[in-house]
């Protein structure tokens, strides 16, 4: 049929795969190979220590406020990200909006294609305490300010509420395709089957998004292990290591520790929490298929 | 079937919608803040925060463009010209036999592009540190774009490999029996009838790109190679506490992004959600 077909297929696949062995896969697992050793990026000779970095992860505190603190971004982040958003586009889908669904849609969907780093250096200036923005105005309304940033309590869920800022119109988009896929003779049974609203939203619009909801949810939790920039940019993982992510700490171990092989640690603690999770997402996109 | 709005319903109406006009302020506030304070003196911006500016100064923008906004804005658009791209080429490229040329690793090779979707760019940051060092790629464009590439390519490949699969057999039957060569097939009728995927593709990894912090933070070191997300960091280190230069240097870097989405709002909507899921 085609001539020459080896040779074609192979010059056609060589570009990516090339780039994908040596860029992806390699340093994928010589990650696990350099979490072996005890070496820092300036000096050559590496010390072999087995899996001391990997037994050190389980006693070091840190490593522990950094699974905490991921974990609560997962929880924002599916609250607003899923719930919140999926809410908002039934909302805007619904008749009585569709109207102003065009605006509303424009504006929610602005922050998410900023950068993280111009969104977090503006929410640092907002949250602080010198002139910021949203001090004042919580005085106003009559409840407490703080060092929103600063506060060992309160740093990461700043940082968390900034992404929920940035990244719930963009889910709430592609909701709201999604919803628009759903047949509208499903509603107008229901309708003449006396449904309201609220039930309309618990046994049609969410049983039909199931899939999207559930790989949406999984993409969510995925993307909350790998944070790293809003944490970096903000807070650095501060005061202390309150708000410290994995990804933040990684990098600290790596550049600023110079503890290469612990770091590499770290990559691999995170590789296998998003490898797990990515084989749920899987198995979720595959009921979407079937 | 017109039925009258009952008062209930319209009070109804009426707090959704006030939440709805609430959560826009929210989201539209902080951008109006920032182009606003870029305006300001130091002590306005510190004693003033919702007035608007006395006088408007435009020498804090003149100033956070000459102290490196204006080069950071260049090299973001080198490196992510440049690595857009390399990632549309090749994945064109090789989406093309994975779809439509029967061989004997086929399947292998899907798979291998798609475990490639699973793997997170952390993971790879320490050993990649080494190679491009070890190489002479650190600290060059490269440093970047090379990463990015690879990175992006599984997902590009997916896109456009889906897309691929629905293009109906006959229509590059035919070309073949008229002796088309492959690389015709693909260049005359697959990729012109892919227009939508390839754009969205694009604007998915332009959106990438642009915004990339962490690659370029550990693998570049040079003031001259930075890009705009990690020229910010350095422009907020130099600038210490003169903050509206720094807001203006924000806003500088946004209002290209803004401008672009203002002009092809529903062109950038449809692209950025074809994947239909967070990308």
């Amino acid at each position: 049929m085609i001539k020459g077909r080896k040779r074609t297929i192979v010059l056609f696949l060589l570009p990516a795969f090339l780039f994908i062995a040596l860029f992806v896969y390699v340093p994928i697992i010589l990650n696990f190979y350099y979490s072996m050793f005890r070496w820092s990026a300036f000096s050559a000779d590496k010390v072999f220590i087995g899996m001391d970095n990997i037994t050190r992860l389980f006693q070091d505190p840190t490593i522990g406020i950094c699974i905490k603190n991921n974990l609560i971004y997962a929880v924002f982040s599916v609250a607003f990200q899923v719930g919140l958003a999926l809410v908002l586009a039934a909302v805007l889908e619904d008749k009585l909006f569709r109207g102003s669904q065009p605006f509303f849609r424009t504006v929610y969907f602005l922050p998410s294609l900023i950068s993280v780093t111009v969104v977090g250096l503006l929410w640092q200036m907002i949250y602080s305490p010198i002139f910021g923005l949203l001090n004042p105005i919580l005085r106003m309304m009559g409840l407490p300010a703080s060092d929103w940033l600063g506060s060992q309590t309160w740093a990461i869920f700043a940082v968390t509420m900034v992404s929920q800022w940035q990244y719930t119109g963009y889910t709430m988009v592609l909701f709201i395709v999604a919803l628009q896929k759903i047949p509208e003779d499903l509603y107008e049974a229901a309708t003449i089957d006396g449904a309201g609203r609220i039930q309309k939203f618990f046994y049609i619009t969410i049983p039909q998004a199931k899939e999207m909801i559930i790989v949406n949810m999984v993409i969510t939790v995925i993307g909350s292990f790998k944070v790293f920039d809003e944490v970096y940019v903000m807070t650095s993982g501060g005061p202390g290591v309150a708000s410290q992510v994995l990804g933040s700490y990684l990098y600290r171990a790596a550049f600023s520790s110079d503890e290469m092989g612990y770091a590499a640690a770290i990559a691999t603690l995170l590789f296998v929490i998003t490898f797990v999770l990515s084989l749920i997402q899987i198995k979720a996109s595959n009921i979407e298929t079937e | 079937m017109k039925k009258k709005k009952s008062w209930k319903e319209r009070v109804v109406f009426g707090l959704i919608m006030a939440v709805l006009i609430v959560l826009a302020i929210i989201e539209l506030v902080p951008f109006l803040w920032m182009f606003m304070s870029g305006f300001k003196s130091n002590a306005e911006l510190l004693l003033e925060p919702f007035k608007l500016p006395e006088e408007w100064l435009a020498s804090n923008y003149r100033r956070a463009w000459t102290n490196g906004i204006g080069g950071y804005l260049l090299n973001s658009v080198f490196v992510t010209a440049i690595s857009t791209v390399m990632t549309l080429v090749f994945s064109i490229m090789a989406a093309y036999p994975i779809a439509r040329i029967r061989f004997k690793y086929q399947k292998a090779s899907l798979m291998f592009v798609l475990s490639g979707l699973m793997l997170a760019p952390m993971v790879a940051m320490i050993p990649l540190y080494k190679i491009l060092i070890g190489t002479h790629l650190y600290d060059t464009y490269l440093a970047m774009i090379v990463p990015y590439v690879a990175f992006r390519l599984p997902f590009t490949i997916f896109l456009i490999w889906s897309f691929f699969m629905g293009i109906p057999k006959d229509i590059e039957e035919s070309a073949i029996i008229d002796g088309c060569s492959p690389v015709g097939v693909l260049w005359k009728i697959f990729v012109p009838l892919s227009k939508p995927i390839i754009s969205a593709a694009a604007v998915l990894a332009i959106r990438t790109f642009w915004n990339e912090l962490m690659f370029a933070l550990c693998f570049t070191q040079s003031t001259r190679l930075k890009t705009v997300p990690v020229g910010l960091l350095s422009l907020k280190s130099s600038m210490e506490t003169e903050w509206p230069v720094l807001v203006a240097g924000l806003a500088l870097s946004a209002l290209p992004v803004v401008i672009i989405y203002i002009l092809f709002q529903k062109q950038l909507i449809r692209n950025l959600t074809a994947g239909g899921v967070k990308g």
